[in-house]
């Protein structure tokens, strides 16, 4: 009982200091089975104008294993991460992702953009839970689900490209038929 | 749901958590207008520009919980966490409705506007931080500020957008936290008590009919469903564990969706722009505001006789009865100036 006691009155008294933000250590999770291998691939940038969200800190470069990760395991295509837009349509954006504290729930929400030619299409995934204890691994597992109901409602098969290897600009890969190291 | 130590364990903590997270509280007192004479004034605008979330009415029964000790309390804790889930749920499908209709408006571009366009702002120079990283410390910058130019004040101001848990009403809060020159001796920057208030426009309550239209459309498509799948189970007796968890999914995958009745009802009850219109709209609101609390010197006296009682829906969707001092109209609105200095703009007539 008093560790119990000693561990609440430290995060008691972590609520009275600064509230400074902190990098959440995010990889992608999914209890669902992943979708089966298909043809071609899919170009993800990471197109966010905002990378913090309610005192924490989801920067790029730690964000892009859970986006590929979790577009290629809900897509069935290989997802190649690219620093930049590409020149040719189409290709996905992932346009936020946030955590958001609602009494003692949490809700995680990701935006991402579907450009194929000649539009865009905005498609959304939201999971809202209680929040047991506020750690990464919950963090992990919230924004995985969002991800995972954007990705349910995007037009996968219109993101398909057959020019995987083609582009000079990608920096990482993953899913069924994942050639690059990542 | 079974309950476990760890999970008391989890509940204590986060009980602990809340009732500490209140330690630091402000009062608000005008602030850059001393004596008269106008002060230098360096504004941050330090907002956090996500996207609307709509508000939850929170359940806390712990008054009544802590009567029967502190098992009645973490008891109290866990049924006020659940019920909150719930509505938090619910609320998060509300707003992603919303946030579709608030794509393109930036809280931030909008504040900043208003802030431009004020009055007697000569003095005033304004510095946004538009790029909040992992290593953006605000009071750090403030204390930058002091140490770098001979301003008189720095205020810093956070804000947020939301709308009413039943969806009717968009609100614009923006709190501003002044740190007077005074209170800095050169070395450690103060924590600025008494230097906070909040701005707060209140939208034109859209008459919410749907209420009723919800609950009969969400029952309607629900039985159908359903009687879709009795059907299936007359039929086929032998499949009827199978067949009920199908329908189980389809009705959750409906709850899921964007074509609920729900998410209908608000878009007809929101036409495509109106909520960032409101949105919109709140810059000269704020503007005004601002105005009046950092040039009116008196708005520093509270003067009894002026004082009028008026009502308006709070974003918690509660319905506040309060006094102020009536500012100004603009708009359909009222702006009133109320006893601890905050200051808000309401719709003049709510029904």
């Amino acid at each position: 009982m008093k560790r119990v006691g000693l561990v609440a009155a430290a995060l008691a008294l972590s609520a009275c200091g600064s509230p400074g933000l902190k990098t959440a250590d995010i990889s992608y999770y999914s209890k669902q089975s992943p979708v089966p291998a298909i043809d071609g691939c899919i170009f993800v940038l990471d197109a966010r104008l905002r990378t913090e969200a309610h005192g924490w800190s989801l920067p790029k470069p730690e964000m892009r294993g859970w986006l590929v990760d979790g577009i290629a395991a809900r897509s069935g295509a290989r997802t190649v991460y690219v620093s930049d837009p590409p020149a040719l349509a189409p290709f996905m954006t992932l346009d936020r992702v946030y955590i958001k504290h609602i009494a003692t729930s949490m809700a995680g929400v990701a935006v991402l953009t579907a450009h194929t030619a000649g539009e865009a299409q905005t498609v959304r995934g939201n999971m809202t839970r209680l929040n047991w204890s506020g750690n990464n691994n919950e963090f992990s597992r919230i924004l995985s689900q969002a991800l995972n109901k954007a990705i349910a409602r995007a037009p996968i098969a219109d993101l398909l490209r057959s020019d995987c290897e083609d582009s000079s600009k990608m920096t990482q890969t993953a899913g069924a038929s994942n050639a690059l190291p990542r | 749901m079974q309950i476990s130590p760890s999970h008391i364990v989890r509940v204590l903590a986060l009980v602990a958590v809340t009732l500490f997270s209140g330690c630091v509280s402000y009062k608000a007192s005008i602030p850059v207008a001393a004596d008269g004479q106008p002060q230098t004034v360096h504004v941050l605008p330090a907002l956090y520009d996500e996207e609307i979330g709509v508000q939850i009415v929170v359940a806390d029964s712990s008054a009544a919980t802590a009567q029967y000790g502190l098992i009645g309390a973490l008891v109290g804790a866990a049924i006020d966490a659940s019920i909150n889930n719930s509505r938090a749920k619910k609320a998060e499908r509300r707003a992603e409705v919303v946030r579709e209709m608030t794509a393109d408006f930036s809280l931030q571009e909008n504040f900043e506007g208003a802030l431009q366009l004020t009055e007697g702002g000569d003095n005033w120079r304004i510095d946004s931080v538009s790029d909040i990283t992992a290593d953006t410390n605000i009071r750090s910058m403030v204390k930058e500020i002091f140490d770098g130019s001979e301003t008189d004040n720095v205020v810093v101001l956070t804000g947020k957008y939301q709308m009413t848990p039943i969806v009717d009403q968009v609100t614009l809060t923006v709190v501003q936290t002044v740190y007077p020159r005074t209170l800095y001796a050169g070395e450690k920057l103060p924590k600025p008590a008494n230097t906070a208030r909040s701005f707060a426009y209140h939208s034109p309550v859209r008459p919410l009919a749907y209420r009723e239209y919800l609950k009969d459309e969400k029952q309607a498509v629900e039985q159908s469903i359903r009687d879709e799948y009795q059907q299936s189970i007359d039929s086929e007796p032998d499949r009827e564990t199978s067949l009920r968890k199908a329908m189980e999914k389809e009705l959750e995958e409906i709850a899921e969706s964007n074509q609920i009745p729900e998410t209908i009802a608000i878009r007809e009850t929101w036409p495509q722009v109106l909520v960032a219109g409101y949105l919109r709209q709140a810059k000269p609101h704020i503007q005004l505001m601002v105005e009046h609390d950092w040039n009116d010197q008196a708005a520093e006296k509270w003067n009894a006789d002026t004082q009028e009682s008026f009502s308006y829906v709070a974003s918690s969707g509660m319905r506040i009865n309060a006094v102020g001092q009536k500012i100004t109209e603009l708009n359909g609105q009222t702006i009133y100036r109320l006893r601890h200095g905050d200051i808000v703009s309401v719709p003049s007539a709510i029904e």
